[in-house]
């Protein structure tokens, strides 16, 4: 069967189909990691995105052989090269997981052409469908409120009883960051619509990565909580978590052209560097940051994104890749035993 | 380096070409010679390889042509006033001369730098002790192992309960001498057995993997201690099988992410373990099902496979490594393939490569089982948006005829038999198993290839396999863009390759154009490093400035290797130089030619019709230079000319080397002008061999179209061996020539307009005529061959050169006997031998060759040399198994070193010197046995050979040349001493005779 991807410009690309048939409209991004397709497409940041994977025969091993970051598929549609569906095993495997939950894909188009175009063109948006001649229009489709939607979760606690206690934002963690984290201590884990009755019972706070805007209202209370923990309790944060923070605090956040996505992306802190794990669209300004008693410390080597920021004073230390991988590096520099440190320090 | 001195360095090359260590190291080479200089070092290369671009006068400030060991290291480095040394871009080679230089105390005399990874960690890498030692204290397992002794390995092998387990010594190239034992009385019977020899001391035991996935991480590392990894790659054969002799992809497809990102983690702390300084490549042993991952071992310098992930990647590994050696740190190096990002990253493939290693099994076919050992003597590279465009690219490029394995003529009972014994046909033997309809499960029990990739090439296999000849027309262009190339649909449907081609050119199904930038079109590039595929949008468009395509020389094999590409990367440059755009097409990852600094846009495609015609349309080239790429280009020139329509042939036209090639058709032309050559007949079964030798003569030379009694020549003397030969030989094609004994064979290379030729120079050669010219010993110099000889070659040369047209280079090869003058052969195209005459005469003859193609522009002039060079083969015998090691017709040596001398004497003293002749030989000649100790000679009997060769076993090299004693060939072929046969080499090394007329 054919399926289309229709953009925003009038452009399209024609395909076969796989995955579930339902029209989706999204975001295009692509992601340049050749492992993972799994840990990548159930990472709630992709939410409302459709996911364009620049290697071409990525569905080579069965998609449980990686561990999923989410109760499931979080783009909203899957863009791969590969022409050869349906011999590959793995293939076949993502293939049945899709319809399932209702995730569409198209393969065989000329994935580097559409990578090229978004990386040209910057942000642009997307229409999967299978019936060109009658589909949705682009203005069908409001804003989301990407957050809300995938943190349904309810209120959790976990390791119950550890010394230490950390408040987990959750604005659609990745499961392998809310574990590194909570290993720390025990976490409440709470989502936009928590209340939040102390903070001076926690030792930590931790807003995690999300998919979507950063400056939406919606985190209006997120951004409170931060201005008051400011100095007095340690706060961290990862990708969403770092621009909310930095927000927070005064900076600006600026949308870049077609972001970074892939786990091969240097960042350095003027001394050694680092291969990270990168899935960000938005980025903290760095002049934005000159007032705001944080200070830049990890760059992106290739365009000088500002990747780790801190105030040592304040406790303040948040950092814009993926320190937990899933896909990609684990932990290149050490930025979840600073966040350690970090405490240990205010408690002693 | 202190700053305000001189920074003046030394560059190890690699040597001639063996197996395991070969073109990758004179693209490592070549790459920091450049870096080196560019950053204003003075440049010292010592490599005895001519064949290299390395040692091209352009690459180094001073290029030592010299034997490369610790005498001629350590005079160079006082003479030179050395203060650096680069070892790290020369394989074993370079590490053990390095580590000679270091324990000798010559570095510190000096003072000299060692740029690269320090002693220490060349040491751990290297000694599988220390290596376990740091690796188990760093919390990295790997597998259980011991060091068996001479003394009591009795003792020793009771202890030892990981079977089975590998034996192997240290310093391997390739992992030679490597065995697997499965239990103790087959470990008995090998210590007993590799023990009786006096050299080996002790053996390294380790536990064997076999079965396991086998993955190896490169990874670069700088000073400041920033290391990454710039690939992995999945061997698609399991452990047990040589990585060298593995099918390879990159990057890896089966291995899921955490287990990559272990293996990475592992790979960049085991590259900091080792001190590395620039590049390392690091293997592990991977059981998916468990996570169990064993570090195996480390390669702490460049690598054929680091040569490998450059091509597959566009990250240009030895040029980052040479900057870092320098001082840089990898965040201060940029991108070279994009220009504007950094190199502080790790590549991304928006392609899949696949590596197929390419086998002399046409050469050694008796010994074709493959394992721990290497044999392979090169390979190709498949670049596909898919793995199975790859794999098939791969396939297609080694330039075999492999139809029988896809159109089914291969026997079950075959397929079978071979898939659970790994030989030089085994991925050959699947394909045919896949297309048999054997259960992939099965295929992949037997095989240890994974099943998901086997699914994969089941599913594009059978795609066009058993379908009716309309479908496979009405939907090629599907096949197409799934990546089937057209050579593999001809062979499974029978169709020929030029009917295809010509289909999908009429219907418009032509290559697109995809280039290859290190980041999968994620940051803006530059680059023109390109591949072909279907079906999707062209990355570049054409150059505005005319351009010309030229065809390098495809895979390494024996006979066609090295040589080749550095006269098609002199081509490029001059191409160039005249202000034409160079497009280059290769398929060989190992080679300076596929480095994308080289040409103005490289296309890493197989050499066959479809994609050098693609390429030529698509680019809209003014032609084509086939003269550089050995056979490849003859065979396919007249193809290349139907399907275009057009001459695009630059150079001798398809015509001419179609009447060249043809043997009747050239026999005939020198019939006709009274030309001698050594008479033959050709003939098509036993009978009429028997009939032809019979009118000829004996003795007589065979060749057959196909292998008969191990090779497809045979020299054939008495009628004993003309009666076993008459038996085995089968229906099929066979050319009897007379063999003509006790002749001079010289090698003649040429420049032709068409009307008149300049010599470039003669080669006489040390044996006897019928010792094939790639491994003869050949000399060149002052007084070669005789005046009235090379008078008369020429007029003959000319002759041919204007009959035919020659345009651009011409090579004929030639002997005298009595004052006669004989062609054996002429070539329309460069030969092996022109790199070492352009080194020996200073002159750029591939310049002067391409201006003749392109200008018709001919300057004659006598090139003037003094002194003399030699060209001395190295062969691999000590790699295989049940084969004659006497020289003959067939040619099976893989390299060359040369050696240059003032005076015949002086040459003869490096030539000694170059092949370690210095020590002892025996030598056989007028009816006399002589054994030559160290400079003494002693008279032996006939008993006495038998004892010498017995008890001195290896450090004997063994010259005879009476063929008709079995007895001592039997001795000498037990014990791997090549049996030379050639008078006229015997009497030059001897000193007895002068064989000049000078």
């Amino acid at each position: 069967m054919r399926r289309y991807l229709l953009l925003e410009d009038g452009d399209s690309f024609e395909g076969k189909a796989f995955g579930a048939s339902v029209e989706k409209h999204g975001d295009l991004i692509f992601t340049t990691s050749a492992t993972g397709y799994y840990e990548a497409m159930t990472d709630p940041s992709y939410a409302g995105q459709i996911m364009v994977f620049s290697f071409p025969s990525i569905f080579y091993y069965e998609f449980w052989k990686d561990k999923p970051q989410s109760d499931g598929i979080k783009a909203e549609g899957i863009i791969v090269k590969d022409t050869m569906f349906p011999q590959g095993r793995g293939f076949a495997s993502i293939d049945g997981l899709m319809r399932h939950q209702g995730v569409p894909g198209i393969y065989g188009i000329d994935t580097r052409r559409l990578v090229k175009k978004i990386r040209d063109s910057g942000n642009i948006r997307g229409i999967i469908t299978d019936d060109p001649e009658n589909h949705s229009s682009f203005k069908d489709h409001p804003t989301r409120n990407l957050i809300r939607e995938v943190t349904k979760r309810s209120e959790i606690i976990l390791n119950k009883g550890m010394d230490r206690k950390i408040l987990f934002v959750d604005l659609g963690s990745k499961i392998d960051l809310l574990e590194k984290v909570s290993s720390m201590g025990e976490t409440h884990v709470i989502n936009l619509d928590s209340r939040v009755r102390s903070l001076s019972d926690y030792d930590l706070i931790f807003i995690s990565n999300g998919p979507g805007d950063p400056s939406d209202a919606s985190l209006s209370s997120i951004y409170n909580m931060i201005k008051k923990a400011e100095g007095n309790i340690p706060v961290a944060g990862v990708c969403m978590g770092n621009q909310v923070i930095a927000g927070a605090l005064g900076a600006s956040i600026e949308r870049m052209t077609f972001g970074h996505h892939g786990i091969n992306h240097a960042v350095s802190d003027r001394r050694n560097i680092f291969i990270t794990s990168h899935n960000h669209n938005f980025r903290v300004s760095e002049e934005s940051l000159r007032n705001t008693g944080l200070k830049p410390v990890q760059w992106d080597l290739n365009d000088g994104t500002v990747e780790m920021i801190e105030n040592m004073e304040k406790s303040i230390l948040s950092i814009q890749y993926h320190p937990e991988g899933s896909p990609g590096p684990v932990d290149p520099s050490g930025f979840f035993r600073k966040v350690e440190e970090m405490f240990n320090a205010i408690r002693n | 380096m202190q700053s305000g001195t001189e920074r003046r360095v030394l560059v190890i090359g690699s040597g001639p070409v063996v197996i395991g260590q070969a073109a990758e190291f004179d693209y490592a080479g070549s790459q920091a010679c450049r870096i080196l200089k560019e950053l204003g070092f003075y440049t010292v290369l010592l490599n005895s390889n001519p064949a290299t671009i390395q040692t091209d006068w352009e690459t180094a400030d001073m290029v030592y042509i010299k034997t490369i060991n610790l005498k001629n290291a350590t005079e160079i480095i006082r003479e030179e006033k050395i203060n650096g040394i680069v070892p790290g871009m020369a394989g074993q080679t370079g590490l053990n001369i390095l580590l000679e230089l270091y324990d000798s105390g010559v570095l510190d005399k000096y003072n000299v730098e060692i740029m690269g990874t320090p002693p220490e960690g060349i040491r751990m890498a290297e000694d599988r002790v220390k290596f376990h030692e740091a690796m188990v204290s760093n919390g990295i397992k790997v597998p259980e192992s011991r060091i068996i002794h001479r003394e009591k390995w009795e003792e020793e092998l009771e202890d030892v309960n990981f079977y089975p387990f590998i034996a192997r010594t240290s310093f391997t190239l390739g992992g030679k001498s490597g065995k697997i034992l499965e239990n103790k009385d087959k470990a008995r019977v090998f210590f007993n057995s590799i023990f009786k020899n006096d050299s080996v001391a002790q053996i390294e035991i380790e536990r064997s993997l076999q079965g396991l996935i086998e993955m190896e991480y490169e990874v670069m590392r700088d000073i400041a201690g920033n290391s990454i990894m710039v690939c992995n790659m999945e061997n698609l054969d399991p452990m047990g099988v040589h990585t060298g002799e593995s099918v390879v992809v990159t990057p890896s497809l089966t291995i899921p992410d955490r287990l990559h990102q272990e293996m990475r983690r592992q790979a960049l702390e085991i590259a900091e373990i080792l001190l590395i300084r620039g590049a390392c490549n690091v293997q592990f042993a991977v059981n998916p099902n468990t996570y169990e991952i064993y570090a195996i071992e480390a390669n702490p310098r460049t690598s054929r496979s680091s040569a490998l992930a450059s091509k597959a990647t566009g990250y240009p590994i030895a040029k980052i490594a040479t900057y870092i050696i320098c001082g840089y740190s990898l965040n201060e190096i940029k991108n070279p393939i994009t220009g504007n990002t950094s190199a502080a990253f790790e590549p991304s493939q928006d392609y899949v490569t696949v590596k197929i290693p390419l086998w002399p099994d046409t050469k050694f076919p008796e010994d074709m089982n493959i394992g721990v050992s290497m044999k392979s003597v090169g390979e190709t590279m498949g670049i596909g948006r898919n793995f199975e465009e790859a794999f098939l690219k791969a396939v297609v490029s080694l330039e075999t005829d492999l139809s029988q394995y896809f159109n089914g003529a291969i026997s079950m009972e075959e397929v079978i038999g071979n898939l659970s014994h790994p030989n030089s046909r085994r991925f050959t033997h699947i394909i045919s198993a896949i297309i048999k309809g054997m259960d992939i499960n099965e295929i992949s029990r037997m095989t240890g290839w994974s099943a998901e990739i086997l699914s994969k090439i089941d599913g594009i296999l059978n795609k066009i396999n058993g379908k009716r000849e309309n479908e496979i027309w009405n939907n090629l262009k599907e096949y197409k863009e799934m990546g089937i190339p057209d050579r593999i649909i001809s062979w499974i449907t029978g169709r020929s390759e030029k009917e295809i081609l010509d289909y999908r050119i009429r219907n418009g199904i032509l290559p697109t154009i995809k280039t290859i930038d290190s980041s999968s079109g994620e940051y803006r590039s530059e680059t023109r490093y390109a591949y072909s595929t279907y079906g999707e949008a062209d990355d570049i468009e054409p150059a505005s400035t005319e351009s010309v395509l030229i065809m390098g020389a495809g895979p390494n094999r024996i006979a066609q290797g090295l040589e080749f590409d550095y006269s098609s990367v002199k081509a490029v440059k001059e191409i160039r130089r005249m202000g034409m755009s160079a497009i280059m097409i290769n398929s060989n990852p190992e080679t300076v030619s596929t480095d994308f600094d080289t040409s103005d846009e490289l296309y890493f495609d197989p050499l066959v019709p479809e994609y050098v015609c693609g390429i030529i349309l698509k680019r809209k080239a003014k032609g084509i230079i086939i003269q550089f790429s050995g056979q490849t280009g003859q065979n396919m020139a007249s193809i290349i000319n139907e399907v275009l329509g057009r001459s695009v042939i630059l150079g001798t036209s398809s015509e001419s080397i179609e009447e060249i090639e043809n043997r009747d058709l050239f026999s005939t032309y020198l019939k006709e002008k009274s030309i001698l050559q050594p008479e033959w007949i050709s003939a098509h079964n036993g009978h009429e061999i028997e009939k032809s030798a019979d009118s000829i003569g004996l003795p007589v030379i065979v060749r057959s179209s196909f292998i008969i009694g191990g090779s497809f020549f045979k020299i054939i003397r008495s009628r004993e061996e003309l009666s076993n030969y008459v038996r085995l030989a089968s229906t099929g094609n066979y050319h009897v020539s007379r063999y003509i004994e006790d002749a001079r064979e010289f090698d003649l290379d040429f420049i032709s307009n068409g009307k008149e030729i300049q010599v470039c120079g003669i080669m006489e050669h040390l044996e006897e005529a019928g010792v094939h010219s790639g491994d003869a010993i050949s000399i060149m110099g002052r007084g070669i061959p005789e005046e009235w000889i090379s008078e008369r070659a020429i007029a003959i040369a000319r002759t041919i050169a204007i009959h035919f047209g020659i345009s651009g280079f011409g090579n004929l090869q030639f002997m005298e006997r009595r004052g006669e003058i004989y062609i054996i052969e002429m070539n329309a195209r460069a030969s092996r031998t022109i790199p070492i005459i352009s080194k020996f005469t200073g002159i750029n003859w591939v310049g002067l060759g391409i201006d003749a193609i392109m200008t018709g522009r001919m300057k004659i002039e006598k090139p003037q040399y003094s002194g003399f060079c030699a060209k001395i083969p190295v062969f691999p015998f000590d790699r295989f198994e049940n084969f004659s090691l006497s020289l003959g017709p067939e040619m099976r040596s893989t390299g060359e070193a040369m050696v240059l001398g003032s005076t015949i004497e002086e040459l003869r003293e490096k030539m000694k010197e170059e092949i370690g002749y210095g020590g002892r030989f025996i030598l056989y000649s007028g009816g006399k046995f002589e054994f030559h100790d160290e400079g003494n000679i002693i008279g032996i009997n006939r008993a006495q050979v038998s004892s010498i060769i017995r008890d001195q076993g290896r450090n004997i090299t063994y010259f005879e040349t009476d063929l008709a004693d079995e007895g001592i060939r039997g001795m000498c072929y037990e014990r791997k001493i090549p049996v030379i046969q050639g008078k006229r080499a015997f009497d030059f090394f001897n000193g007895q005779s002068v064989f000049l007329n000078n």
